[in-house]
């Protein structure tokens, strides 16, 4: 559950699930609307993935994000939208972009 | 598609869940019968937790996509049905631990069974486009849901039965509900073990 309240706690990751509501997506088309390097929005998607918001279709050489939420995760989705929650008010999370923790390679 | 596999931490989580609510019904049962609970207190909380259940088969559903017929993502008919199911179990559950024994019977069933209503008549009105129609592939996680819900809309009935024709009814579909369940049972084992080996 602690990975679904990182993934809900960055903006930027809301804004992927906000985009994916209206239905799959390329990784390619989700990145573009970010102003955002993509290691970083890659390590983005890689955090929804891990807490199992997202799941991904490989499709030749696109990869497509589907949305996968339960009813709870939708209504923390939705409080942490409406509230503006963050998990840590740090640098990174300022820029949008994911900790160091989460840019790491495993 | 890739997206017919079932998501392995939310079977998990949902076999907890509902794991541990079927083991806090019949530790009200075994309290009801040692006499170490009031019997009208084991009643109301070994409903409530038929309510609970009903929650916890709600917040799966879009996430194991019930409704969806090709595999892709949960539809709209997923996401209404999910949080229709999780608002009528909360009621079901309120009403079973807050409103007098006798509402408490008649208005139960009539929420959940209106919930059922609700969602079969969202489902039967997407189906009118060409491209949603179709039965959902059923892998064991969407089976295991479907056999929840049903389970679930069968208890209804039951209290239905309970408050019209009295316990006798009530018991002999009980009765017949779990011998269906045990014919069917391993046919679901198959379906169950082909779809761990993938």
């Amino acid at each position: 559950m602690s990975s679904v309240f990182k993934a809900l706690s960055d903006p930027t990751r809301r804004r992927v699930l906000e985009m994916l509501r209206k239905g799959p997506q390329p990784a390619g088309e989700l990145a573009d609307a970010f102003d955002v390097s993509k290691p970083t929005m890659s390590a983005h998607f890689a955090v929804l993935k891990e807490a199992g918001l997202v799941t991904t279709e490989r499709k030749g050489k696109q990869v497509i994000y589907h949305l996968q939420m339960s009813v709870l995760e939708d209504a923390l989705y939705g409080f942490a939208k409406t509230f503006g929650w963050e998990l840590r008010d740090t640098p990174a999370s300022r820029e949008s972009g994911p900790t160091e923790a989460e840019t790491e390679p495993s | 598609m890739t997206q017919t596999q079932d998501p392995r931490r939310a079977m998990i989580a949902m076999a907890i869940s509902v794991g541990v609510l079927v083991a806090i019904m019949m530790a009200f049962a075994v309290a009801k019968k040692t006499g170490l609970l009031d019997p009208i207190l084991a009643k109301r909380g070994a409903a409530a937790m038929i309510g609970l259940m009903l929650v916890v088969s709600g917040n799966f559903v879009p996430k194991l996509r019930l409704f969806q017929p090709d595999g892709g993502s949960a539809t709209p008919v997923d996401r209404l049905a999910g949080w229709v199911f999780v608002i009528s179990g909360l009621a079901f559950a309120a009403v079973w631990l807050f409103a007098p024994l006798q509402d408490a019977l008649v208005a139960s069933p009539m929420i959940g069974v209106a919930g059922f209503l609700l969602v079969l008549a969202r489902w039967l009105g997407w189906q009118e486009k060409p491209e949603h129609r179709g039965l959902p592939r059923m892998t064991a996680g969407r089976l295991t849901l479907a056999m929840l819900l049903v389970s679930i809309l069968w208890t209804f009935g039951i209290f239905f039965a309970d408050t019209i024709w009295g316990d006798t009814v009530a018991q002999w579909m009980a009765i017949s509900f779990t011998l269906v369940l045990l014919c069917l049972a391993p046919l679901f084992a198959m379906k169950v073990v082909r779809s761990a080996k993938g």
